[in-house]
């Protein structure tokens, strides 16, 4: 049988489309049909100065954009080699954190809600809400932040800002441990879980995933440790990595992230420089012509801009590399042989967003 | 015209019932499972939201009436009403007190599962008639799961009826005078408990519907008071029959302290769906090839040892057999519980999430 | 290993193959011919010290006179980014496909093909993948420019059978 699979389905975040051929509850092959969302940005890039583009960035994963932001500002900074003052750093990394956590809040929840859990995703939604709440204090936007600027960050730190982060970060790992005692023990969550959608390192790495989908398979790597950018280094964190790489590992691995971000955040706000937070710029961005790559580690995974210059106003070339497009890729390879019930249990725990997948 | 008063009286309650659990139980299901999700769930439409309910009966009775293209119209529009048919039928022989019964028949628990399995053949030709493919899945595996499930029901019913030594609701209830058949068989009320969410097509079982895979499931393509009929009267019609028949065998039926009434029954009724409603917000749902592993290879192995030893113990202790069933049920029913706690599986899971600070 | 060790590995490795080996920051660029390119790229995976067995993406650049394929590469082991750069013919522009060396290639290469016209040669699958253009519609070249949307006068012709969509397959089939 063949069962067409979206794109308007309850539980395809967005409009993911999959064509699946059925044998009775079992699934032999899997064909995704992308491009629903595409909106064409790496040719509107092409089309717009460096900063007009800017206030697009952060619609594509729209779930955590300023990671996208964050990307764009450091290819430029490549490119006009010019480095932000300490404080902007921090505050990149503490507005980071947060899209992090909002990021992976939603993962999880969504997970639990294709399987058929309820309550999980209200719980981590009411709690999202608390970190929407400090970012909108932080950048003035609950989602679409406009935050980084070439050179900085927009703006400084409102007042009340690190007191309620503080008073949010002392709660957050006791919401946690909620989550973790609805969900971590829960038996058919267990049998729906563990086993599932297995990726073997090898596998992994052949696939090109990333993120915690990569470190699930037992890969260590996070772009924040191994390929280290902005101030990461200085900054003290674990990096959770499972063993078996199925869809358990993958949810365990972004709770444990979530208590990492706690930890980062809480060190960046202690070791908060004083100075300025941007840096003058000319109004109209020319950078020199070349080539310049810049990558983050986002919620989920790889988020890197390749940016080719030529002197003028606008990019020459803007390719964004997205790590849900090749979770995406992976479905063919693992979803034949489980179960139908299977095809939204595993593609929940890659965490996509189609968004950011067909840009 | 005692007759007529009778027959009135059983057609305001067999069709009132069903109805009004329609319009209760969604509502206390949204309250409910808001307050455990902490929200509030909906509190708009009058004094705490209570008109609700009301104001979704309204909106799908105005709702244009759809039939899909391509579908079997006749079976589309049948398949609601004979999935609606059951709770109608089986309220009939519930005791609701002492000398308050519609039919007091003398083969009631029969009855109540013969009218039991009807449900699935409503559903069954809703996912057939339809025409759409999720419906038929959904359609295929209420029938796979409801027919498995039926059979650890039926035989925990049939152990009820051994240590009462009669068919008849009315005789259950007379049984349970000095103490409920839930003290005395508690295994067979866990599984009656699992296996009734499994026929209710409730939350860790409710594969038919499966929201986030199939769509709706079987009542994907239905559309206003069809929808409803699904939604409100089938379903909440058979939870509260099913409700009503395990406060009737294992709770006691009308039965209470002071004196025995219909709301002692009703209480009774209210624990139970409250008791579906918390699994509803608390589980995530089963794969179609768990849940009959677990109908097979746990609940009917169960239940068979369940009712040989009982069995046994009645012929071996023909007059003093209530002491050594509950001993024997009480701990297997332990046992059971200790088997399936998470503690065991969990400390695996710890073991498993090494962590790795490169 | 910094920089320079990748770049003094690649430089041994790749010798009789690249045209040209650099440093771009702190990427190791291997500038070489589309033909060579599935042999380094082979290369690169396996060499124990490189270690590149992870292919970040694929994807190419429209330039005036030329179309360049570019191929970044990562390594679980060091933090060094490799760029591999193949420069094509704007008319024709072919490449052999990497699709069995990493196989998250065969999407990037997929994309690719959709949004800028590279053939990747030896593909198993090179369909459209975001956009349903016609063919020779590739936006992401310099020279597409934006077409009308055609629109015709909508009418009730009766519900008929669904039309199939894209990959699909065949409505009859019911098992």
């Amino acid at each position: 049988m063949v069962l067409n699979m979206g794109p308007q389905h309850p539980s395809t975040h967005g409009v993911l489309r999959l064509v699946l051929h059925l044998d009775g509850e079992l699934i032999v092959s899997v064909d995704p049909q992308l491009g629903y969302l595409h909106r064409g940005f790496e040719k509107l890039a092409e089309n717009r100065t460096y900063m007009q583009f800017f206030s697009m960035l952060s619609r594509l994963d729209y779930l955590a954009g300023y990671f996208m932001e964050w990307a764009y500002v450091r290819a430029i900074e490549d490119l006009m080699e010019i480095e932000p003052p300490p404080r902007a750093e921090y505050l990149r990394v503490i507005a980071g954190e947060l899209n992090r956590i909002i990021s992976h809040h939603m993962a999880i929840g969504d997970y639990l809600l294709n399987l058929g859990a309820v309550t999980p995703v209200l719980w981590t939604f009411r709690d999202r809400e608390e970190v929407l709440d400090l970012l909108e204090l932080l950048t003035g936007q609950r989602m679409m932040y406009n935050f980084a600027r070439v050179g900085g960050v927009r703006y400084d730190l409102p007042d009340g800002f690190e007191e309620q982060c503080r008073k949010f970060l002392k709660r957050f790992p006791a919401m946690i441990d909620e989550y973790e005692q609805l969900i971590t023990g829960n038996e058919i969550f267990l049998a729906r879980s563990l086993g599932m959608g297995v990726i073997s390192p090898e596998q992994a790495l052949d696939f090109g995933l990333s993120g915690p989908n990569l470190r699930a398979s037992g890969v260590p790597v996070d772009l924040r440790r191994h390929n280290p950018y902005s101030v990461y280094p200085e900054l003290d964190f674990e990096i959770p990595a499972g063993a078996n790489g199925d869809s358990f590992d993958r949810y365990k691995c972004r709770v444990e992230e979530m208590r990492q971000s706690v930890r980062i955040i809480g060190q960046a706000l202690d070791a908060l420089p004083g100075g300025p937070v941007n840096m003058r710029i000319p109004p109209m961005l020319r950078p020199p012509a070349g080539e310049s790559f810049a990558a983050v580690e986002t919620g989920r995974g790889e988020w890197s801009n390749y940016l080719v210059s030529d002197g003028s106003l606008r990019p020459f070339r803007l390719k964004l590399r997205d790590s849900c497009f090749v979770a995406i890729s992976t479905l063919p390879k693992i979803l034949p042989g489980n179960k139908m019930a299977d095809v939204v249990g595993i593609t929940g725990s890659l965490d996509l967003i189609m968004g950011a997948v067909d840009r | 015209m005692a007759f007529f008063e009778h027959l009135i009286a059983a057609v305001v309650i067999a069709v009132a019932a069903p109805a009004l659990s329609a319009i209760v139980f969604p509502f206390a299901v949204r309250r409910l499972s808001g307050f455990m999700s902490d929200r509030l769930g909906p509190n708009r439409v009058g004094p705490a939201g209570l008109l609700q309910p009301m104001a979704d009966f309204l909106k799908l009775l105005l709702k244009e009436d759809i039939t899909p293209d391509r579908s079997d119209r006749l079976l589309f529009m049948l398949a609601p009403v004979i999935a609606f048919i059951t709770p109608v039928l089986a309220i009939s022989i519930i005791p609701f007190s002492q000398g308050f019964t519609i039919a007091n028949l003398n083969v009631g628990l029969v009855y109540v599962v013969a009218f039991g399995s009807f449900t699935v053949l409503g559903i069954l030709l809703a996912g057939w008639a339809s025409h759409n493919k999720y419906s038929l899945l959904g359609g295929l595996r209420s029938v796979a799961q409801m027919v498995s499930y039926e059979v650890p029901m039926i035989l925990n019913i049939i152990i009820i009826a051994m240590l009462v030594g009669s068919l008849s609701l009315n005789n259950v209830v007379g049984a349970q005078g000095r103490v409920w058949f839930i003290a005395v068989q508690p295994l067979a009320f866990v599984v009656f408990i699992i296996a009734g969410m499994a026929e209710l097509n409730r939350t860790p079982f409710d594969l038919p519907e499966a929201e986030s895979e199939l769509v709706g499931g079987y009542m994907t393509e239905y559309g206003g008071m069809r929808f409803g009929f699904f939604y409100g009267l089938v379903e909440w019609g058979n939870a509260t029959i099913w409700s009503l028949t395990g406060a009737t065998l294992f709770l006691g039926g009308w039965r209470g302290p002071f004196a025995g009434s219909p709301g002692w029954l009703i209480l009774k009724v209210l624990v139970l769906v409250f008791v579906v409603i918390w699994f509803f917000s608390t589980f995530p749902r089963l794969q179609i090839d768990q849940l009959m592993n677990f109908a097979w290879k746990v609940l009917i192995p169960l239940s068979l040892v369940n009712l040989g030893v009982t069995g046994l113990l009645i012929i071996l202790l023909p007059n003093n057999f209530l002491p050594p069933v509950a001993a024997f049920s009480w701990v297997s029913v332990i046992a059971f519980i200790l088997l399936f706690q998470p503690v065991l599986k969990k400390s695996l899971i710890h073991k498993r999430l090494r962590r790795a600070a490169a | 290993m910094t920089s320079e060790d990748a770049l003094e590995a690649a430089e041994a490795l790749l010798k009789d193959l690249a045209a040209d080996i650099f440093l771009a920051g702190a990427r190791v660029e291997v500038a070489l011919d589309a033909d060579s390119l599935p042999e380094a790229a082979l290369r690169l995976r396996d060499d124990e010290r490189l270690d590149y067995k992870y292919l970040s993406f694929a994807s190419g650049i429209d330039f005036p006179d030329r179309m360049e394929a570019i191929y970044l590469l990562r390594s679980a082991s060091h933090g060094i980014v490799a760029e591999l750069r193949a420069g094509l013919d704007r008319g024709s522009p072919a490449v052999p496909t990497l699709s069995g060396i990493w196989s998250t290639a065969e999407w990037h290469e997929r994309e690719t093909f959709d949004l800028l016209g590279i053939v990747y040669e030896g593909h198993p699958d090179l369909r459209r993948i975001l956009t349903r253009g016609e063919d020779g519609d590739f936006p992401l070249r310099k020279d597409a420019r934006p077409h009308r949307v055609q629109r015709e006068e909508w009418s009730f012709k009766g519900v008929g059978a669904p039309k199939r969509l894209p990959g699909e397959g065949n409505r009859t089939e019911r098992s």
